[in-house]
């Protein structure tokens, strides 16, 4: 069974004649434990097509399912507490609380599930990321890849179905760019998740298992369906 | 320098910068509105009491004219009134007296004055008009009280008038009239300048040489200012072709010059204005707080606009320009409002100020100074406040403003300190790190809303330090206490005594329990033998050689006698009656304590006292030798309420033998317990109606004043708390707003990794309890201070005050406090989660 599968997803903004087609009937699988990069040019609808997968936006039709579950179906809050529970982003910009510190940031997400903290599973990942020196810095301490590695951390933290992670080497140089892509994919080995990517970086997709091109709004190749 | 004509398009951007920022227009509108309110406010209520001061003063010096030229022949007034200096100038002319039977109680004088001059003496009628033909007059209504004239157009009234040279008896038909003051002694009737005509043709044309008054014109002059009146006046008569001294000779002119002008009160104004232009500076202050703090938002949430506007190449100096063009257009809208709103508010709190004052009545005028000072000042802060945000926006980078959020933000270095724990993920621990964030706007907030409370609080601590009981006491120490209206305006004399009538009418009540008269002669000097050195009453006067002192001495009946506070020796009736025995009378200071300073003789000492003959006399030696029986503590209701005299009592007999008919000055009265009500409503009926020259004080009336006085510090008060309250919500909702907006992509990525909007939604509601509680843990302590280290100080040297600490005004405001940082938040982020979290989290990406 998909973890994660689309089916007819449309996005449009705006109405006729000027309407513009954000996703195209997009039809996505994506197996457990797999690693998938989506690669595209600007406004190819990459990033619209990863929002629709974390449940950030709702579309203007189709459906996505992760675990088997229409997650469009939930109401707003419902859909938070779903996302918070079975999805890890991690963004461009790193996206972490200025105010608490790297430990309260990758913990965040559990404690506002209202879950108990499982500390050796939490060490683990801190140790594999070697973020243990970190711990009680602030995330404007860090340099951009040791924010990242949080943003990782964060989101392995609450043990979900599957991580989506939006350009999380945009901001990165070269070289801390190839890094973070390779911790991903040995997180994602290591722990077991099911991992999305979203990247104009060809050379980087190609460390992925798999490689799903899109272009203005469609799906070009790189599905398993073709 | 090339002059570019590049105006219209910046004037368009500040349009179009302002249109798109209706929620912060609508609140800094608001706020310039309150700070207009406050600047017109309180000029309009400190030029009222400039105003109402003046012209009181004005009524008891009788004229709000600047001088007059007095005694001229018509060809005198002519020349004088044409002197460029005169702004203008009213003239009356002297017609004798009215000599009635009716009217053996009260002088009335009979003038004519044309307009300007009626106006300015105050007797221009309120009800009718003057009169135009010789047969009308108008006067006052307490004259035609005396005459027993109802107060009404039309009246027919004789008049036996004393033309100086004869008397005759003249009907005269009233055509208006005006409520008179019971203080003033002389009646004025105006006439007609057709009925001077007609009956002193061509007298008093030549008063310095015949000193005939009657006819005679006076000129009652105002000038353009009223800067050295003395000089203006004597200017005139000198370029007028006459000599301004006074005496007398050919071509001499007698001048006066009003003293309500020149008195003390320019000192009484400048404490004012010290108080007025403190009252400026915490307006300023407080409108800075929040209108700085509004704009400095707007900035920030703009700044990335203003980045843009620098990257295509507007200057510093136009990005200023933008801002400044939008402060000015809300200012003309907020201005013109808070005027309006801050005079009405001024009117209505003038007359509760002036009423614990009761020798004011409330003037308010519409000075343009209020407004045009009111509009600069209010101007003056928008533009201070909004200088340091405009220099903001104009200084910052084009590449930083595009990432600039307000906030510290991920790559801004090390502004914050690493911190150890690990509770951050809670709520309520997030959202006080949260606070911590912007600690100048979280401090401002706090200390904004605490101004309030503390203020709040310290009037009521004030307020409920006032001490009824005190207050009373100091002024009567019986039920009642009556007197012509002349002795509560500390001008008795001998032609304002205490009618028989009505102590008659008095003693008559039911309700009546006891009481008593206090005579006196203010006219009658009697002095008394004094030698040796002594402290009198406030300062040390060295007296070498036997010595004559002035004295009041008062006769009194038994229940008086009775009702006096012996302080030391004693009264002992049998043989005070005896005639050959004194009392002496000593003053309180503030808090009641009797100055035993004062006592010039000893108890037991031989005092002698005499009918005063001369300056040089210090012949005592037929004068007859009264002993000092004790003291007795001066109080209100038995004195002349003048003093700097030693005052003696002495059996009425005895006084006698100095003074004819001793005057009565006061009556003191009890009612029957329980029954003051009644007797005090047979008093006032009685002065209202029957013998309206008199009046009365009981403890009713103090406690009305009382009251009053309360009433004041509880308005004026309440309502400068509730301003600087609103203006310390604003501020808070305000803060409250703008860190959700600068926060939007923040909240935007807590959501994108689970935090649901509920979750959001506390969070934000626990930053605003831990605003409330700062502000609670604040204004309390500041609270307790400022009644501790100031009330406290201020109700000891308060004569009326018994320091009684309160907080119940804050236990009724923290409820109130607490529920507004729950519901604002809430409402304000309901009105700002309208986008999707992918729209929010573009923002800054």
């Amino acid at each position: 069974m998909s973890i994660l599968e689309t089916t007819n997803l449309n996005k449009f903004y705006g109405v006729e004649p000027n309407i513009v087609r954000a996703l195209d009937n997009v039809n996505l699988c994506v197996e457990p434990c797999e690693f998938v990069s989506i690669v595209g040019t600007s406004g190819s609808g990459k990033s619209t097509l990863l929002h629709m997968l974390g449940g950030l936006d709702r579309p203007t039709s189709g459906t996505v399912k992760v675990e088997g579950k229409d997650i469009f179906s939930l109401k707003d809050d419902e859909l938070t507490i779903f996302r918070r529970r079975k999805i890890g982003f991690v963004f461009q910009s790193y996206n972490l609380v200025p105010v608490l510190n790297v430990y309260e940031n990758l913990v965040l997400p559990i404690e506002l599930d209202g879950n108990k903290v499982d500390g050796d599973y939490i060490d683990k990942i801190v140790t594999a990321l070697g973020l243990e020196s970190k711990l009680n810095n602030i995330p404007g301490q860090l340099s951009g890849g040791q924010q990242q590695r949080v943003a990782i951390a964060r989101a392995l933290a609450t043990k979900p179905a599957i991580i989506l992670a939006d350009e999380p080497t945009g901001n990165l140089d070269s070289k801390t760019s190839q890094d973070v892509f390779g911790l991903l994919k040995v997180m994602g080995e290591k722990f077991r998740q099911t991992i999305v990517i979203i990247t104009h970086n060809e050379e980087l997709a190609q460390m992925a298992d798999r490689i799903v091109r899109i272009e203005d709004g469609r799906i070009s190749g790189g599905d398993r369906n073709d | 320098m090339i002059k570019v004509s590049n105006r219209k398009v910046i004037r368009n951007i500040a349009y179009k910068s302002y249109k798109a920022n209706r929620a912060r227009n609508r609140i800094a509108i608001v706020a310039i509105i309150l700070t207009t309110i406050l600047f017109t406010s309180l000029f309009t209520i400190g030029t009222g009491i400039i105003e109402s001061i003046e012209e009181s003063n004005m009524r008891m010096a009788g004229s709000y004219a600047h001088g007059s030229f007095k005694y001229l022949s018509q060809e005198q007034y002519d020349k004088l009134s044409k002197h460029p200096l005169i702004k203008e100038v009213g003239q009356s002319i002297s017609a004798g007296e009215a000599v009635n039977d009716k009217l053996l109680k009260r002088r009335t004088e009979i003038d004519y004055s044309d307009e300007t001059s009626a106006k300015l003496g105050f007797i221009l009628p309120t009800t009718g008009r003057l009169p135009a033909d010789a047969n009308e007059i108008s006067t006052d209504t307490i004259t035609l009280d005396f005459l027993e004239v109802p107060h009404e157009i039309g009246q027919k009234v004789t008049l036996l008038c004393d033309f100086g040279d004869r008397i005759e008896e003249k009907d005269f038909i009233l055509t208006g009239y005006y409520e008179g003051d019971a203080a003033f002694q002389v009646g004025i009737i105006t006439v007609s300048k057709a009925f001077i005509e007609e009956n002193l043709k061509g007298r008093g044309q030549q008063y310095y040489k015949d000193y005939d008054n009657v006819g005679s014109i006076q000129a009652h002059v105002l000038f353009k200012n009223s800067y050295d009146i003395y000089s203006s006046m004597a200017q005139v008569i000198i370029e007028s072709g006459y000599t301004p001294v006074e005496g007398n000779g050919e071509n001499t002119i007698l001048y006066g010059v009003n003293w309500s002008y020149l008195s003390t009160a320019a000192e009484g104004n400048l404490v004012l204005w010290v108080y007025v232009m403190l009252g400026i500076l915490l307006i300023i202050f407080t409108g800075y707080l929040i209108i700085y703090n509004i704009f400095q938002i707007s900035v920030i949430q703009d700044i990335r606009f203003y980045g843009l506007l620098k990257t295509v190449g507007t200057a510093k100096k136009q990005i200023t320009r933008i801002i400044l063009l939008q402060a000015l257009r809300m200012s003309a809208i907020g201005i013109p409002i808070g005027l309006v709103a801050g005079y009405l508010m001024g009117k209505v709190l003038l007359p509760l100020i002036l009423k614990s004052s009761n020798a004011l009545v409330a003037k308010v005028s519409i000075n343009p100074v209020i407004f045009i000072g009111s509009a600069l000042f209010a101007l003056f802060t928008v533009l201070i406040s909004c200088r340091k945000p405009a220099k903001a926006a104009s200084l910052i980078s084009p590449v930083e403003a595009v990432k600039y959020s307000g906030l510290g933000n991920n790559n801004q270095g090390t502004y914050y300190k690493s911190k150890k724990g690990t509770s951050g993920g809670k709520l309520y621990k997030m959202a006080f790190l949260n606070l911590g964030r912007n600690k100048k706007r979280t401090l401002i907030t706090v200390v904004s809303i605490s101004l309030s409370l503390v203020l709040l609080n310290s009037v009521f601590t004030l307020t409920e330090s006032f001490d009824m009981n005190k207050f009373i006491s100091n002024f009567i120490d019986v039920d009642f206490q009556i007197a012509h209206a002349a002795y509560y305006k500390y001008e008795f004399s001998k032609d304002t005594p205490v009618p028989k009538t009505m102590t008659t009418a008095i003693e008559g009540q039911e309700s009546f329990d006891d009481g008593g008269m206090i005579y006196y002669n203010p006219e009658e000097t009697i002095v008394s033998k004094y030698s040796g050195d002594t402290e009198y009453n406030y300062g040390k006067i060295k007296f070498n050689d036997s010595t004559a002192l002035g004295t009041s001495i008062y006769a009194m009946d038994d229940f008086v006698l009775e009702n006096l506070d012996v302080i030391k020796g004693k009264y002992d009736k049998e043989k005070f009656q005896s005639g050959n025995y004194v009392l002496l009378g000593l003053s309180s200071d503030d808090k009641g304590n009797i100055v035993f300073g004062g006592a010039v003789y000893e108890i037991g000492e031989k005092v002698k006292i005499k009918a005063f003959e001369g300056s040089s006399d210090t012949n005592f030696g037929y004068a007859k030798e009264y002993e000092v029986m004790g003291y007795y503590r001066l109080s209100n209701t038995n004195c002349s309420r003048t003093y700097g005299t030693v005052p003696f009592v002495m059996p009425l007999a005895e006084l006698k033998t100095y003074t004819q008919n001793p005057t009565p000055m006061t009556y003191i009265c009890n009612a029957k317990d329980g029954r003051e009500d009644e007797l005090e409503a047979f008093i006032r009926n009685y002065t209202e109606a029957v013998e309206i020259q008199m009046s009365y004080n009981s403890r009713e009336t103090y406690k009305k004043e009382f009251t009053d006085l309360k009433n004041m510090f509880v308005y004026v008060g309440g309502i400068l708390c509730l301003i600087i309250g609103i203006i310390g919500i604003l501020n808070f909702i305000n803060s409250v707003f703008t860190s959700i907006i600068t926060r939007q992509r923040e909240f935007a990525m807590v959501e994108s990794i689970g935090m649901t909007k509920r979750q959001l939604k506390l969070m934000l509601i626990y930053e605003g309890i831990y605003c409330g509680l700062y502000t609670i843990l604040i204004s309390a302590g500041l609270s307790v201070l400022f009644g501790y280290g100031v009330i406290l100080k201020l109700a000891n040297v308060g004569w009326f005050m018994s320091f009684k600490f309160t907080i119940l005004p804050l236990t009724i405001a923290y409820p109130i406090l607490i529920i507004l940082s729950v519901l604002i938040p809430y409402f304000a982020f309901r009105g700002t989660d309208k986008l999707s979290i992918v729209e929010r989290l573009r923002v800054a990406e």
